[in-house]
């Protein structure tokens, strides 16, 4: 019979392992938040077709961080199928992603403009000041 | 050394002596955070992006009309059964699946919130903890030092709470109370965050105030006593702490290994988070220019990563503490507080992890110091670690 600190150093290393492994299928989660800590950070946000921004949340229910999130994973996703990286991919690969997220954004909300756009948000530290440098990610 | 080694192996995981009331209590403020944190109502029609059960499973039935009013009752049925310590090991089993699946449906619409987790998993792992007792130990479901009249009485009263609350909750949301006291002493003038605490602190009475009645029924049921032992608080700190490790280890996978020298740029972060808060509503509280700490932080990274890398070991030491209240009292302190300074500087807030480190992490040691203090008119309390 094994000692107790041994069985619960076991199902500790089994836990870690599996939540690991399964990544994001609730309730288990690998906690991927702020674990890659990079000298350039990023965010979406949505805007209408004259680059006014949206407030998605009050809108729709999905908050800006959601839209990135929903944006990252399906990029994943899609780079993985393509056998590339996210940030590697060719800006018509993106499109049907954005087109989907877009959808997904009007079926929670009929009060969303007819053309839309998604900005893409770097930021970084330069010459002792944050840099912000934003573009158009993808637009109707 | 060898001695250090032998010490530090045997003071490892020691199991913690429980009280039965203290069992109750730590039941009952887990079944209140729970009801808390449960929504009052559920909105995501579609499943787009599965995860977890929601694989195999279509969900969307919990946000049909109506449903989950019922499904809130139905949980809090439950709830109250678990605070009674009724048949436990049917009962945790069945809050755990009705916790798990709305949060399963909400984090399958292509995004994660990262709020329900460490409720839902500290449930699963209390469920496997409970079953294993009740087979190893042979315990049967239904108490049998209490006579069947009296917990069928206590079954009708958590029914007959549950239909009541079912009823209310059509007139005035349960976690609505605090607006309606707000509004009734005419303290309309106060702000979101101030009614959200008057929320609170009727709130928590209130379900208290519920769940004490058909407690009092089932006192003395072994089915409730058979908590009162170390491995229901073991547990539970054991699934928190390893949560916390998981994302230690994600960290260092993700980074390969360079998160310690790398931490300062989560600084930028802070502008990120600002950032998405503004695009989400608009809210002109967020319409500001980086934070001045921020720039500091980049300007003095050696610092900032100290900083940063002082919460991962925190997090990280966590596993080397469970059982030993006075520790985990401290530290989950620490972490509430850590909690708390990220909130500040992110707006980045997860109120289920500090309610679960106020359960199992701060307060035992506090009910300990409860027990010393009445010690000499409640001598039948065991001892604790």
């Amino acid at each position: 019979m094994l000692p107790r600190q041994a069985v619960l150093l076991i199902i500790l290393a089994v836990f870690i392992a599996f939540s690991l492994a399964v990544k994001e299928n609730f309730p288990f989660s690998d906690y991927p938040m702020y674990t890659d800590p990079d000298p350039v950070s990023e965010y979406y946000h949505v805007t209408d077709g004259d680059g006014n921004p949206l407030a998605v949340r009050t809108l729709t229910g999905i908050t800006c961080p959601q839209v990135g999130k929903i944006l990252r994973k399906r990029g994943d996703e899609h780079a993985k199928k393509l056998g590339t990286k996210r940030m590697k991919m060719p800006a018509s690969e993106w499109e049907p992603i954005c087109r989907e997220t877009f959808a997904d954004l009007r079926a929670k909300s009929d009060m969303l403009p007819a053309k839309m756009r998604i900005m893409h948000t770097t930021i970084e530290y330069k010459d002792g000041r944050i840099l912000e440098t934003p573009r158009v990610f993808f637009a109707e | 050394m060898k001695t250090w080694l032998t010490r530090a192996w045997d003071n490892l995981f020691p199991l913690p002596s429980v009280t039965a009331r203290d069992a109750f209590i730590l039941r009952l403020l887990l079944a209140v955070a729970l009801f808390w944190f449960f929504p009052p109502f559920y909105l995501d029609a579609r499943q787009p992006e599965p995860v977890g059960l929601a694989h195999w499973f279509d969900l969307t039935w919990i946000s049909a009309p109506g449903v989950f009013a019922i499904y809130r009752a139905v949980f809090f049925f439950f709830l109250l059964l678990l605070v009674s310590g009724f048949a436990l090991p049917v009962t945790l089993p069945l809050v755990t699946l009705m916790h798990i699946l709305p949060a399963t449906l909400h984090n399958s619409q292509g995004f994660t919130f990262h709020g329900n987790q460490i409720m839902s998993l500290t449930l699963l792992g209390l469920s496997v903890m409970s079953i294993w007792l009740a087979t190893t130990r042979r315990m049967t479901l239904l108490p049998k030092s209490v006579p069947p009249a009296r917990w069928a009485l206590m079954l009708l009263i958590v029914a007959a709470l549950s239909a009541a609350l079912f009823y209310f909750e059509k007139q005035y949301r349960l976690t609505g109370l605090g607006s309606l006291v707000c509004a009734s002493l005419g303290l309309t003038s106060l702000s979101a965050d101030a009614t959200g605490w008057v929320n609170l602190f009727v709130f928590i009475p209130a379900f208290i105030a519920l769940a004490v009645v058909p407690s009092l029924l089932m006192r003395g049921a072994e089915s409730a006593d058979f908590f009162a032992n170390g491995w229901f608080l073991l547990t539970a700190q054991f699934v928190i702490a390893g949560a916390y490790l998981i994302s230690v280890f994600s960290k260092f996978i993700r980074s390969d290994g360079m998160w310690l020298f790398n931490s300062h740029y989560v600084a930028l972060d802070f502008v990120k988070t600002l950032r998405q808060n503004y695009y989400s509503s608009l809210d002109p509280q967020y319409a500001a220019d980086p934070p001045a700490y921020v720039v500091m932080m980049m300007n003095n990274p050696f610092f900032t990563a100290i900083f940063f890398d002082i919460g991962v070991l925190l997090e990280t030491a966590m596993i080397f503490l469970i059982g030993h209240r006075k520790w985990t009292c401290a530290l989950g302190i620490v972490l509430i507080f850590m909690h708390y300074v990220i909130a500040g500087m992110m707006n980045l807030f997860f109120p289920t992890h500090v309610a679960m480190l106020t359960v199992f992490w701060v307060l035992p040691w506090l009910l300990m110091q409860r027990r010393r203090l009445v010690a000499p008119w409640d001598a039948d309390q065991p001892s604790a670690k």
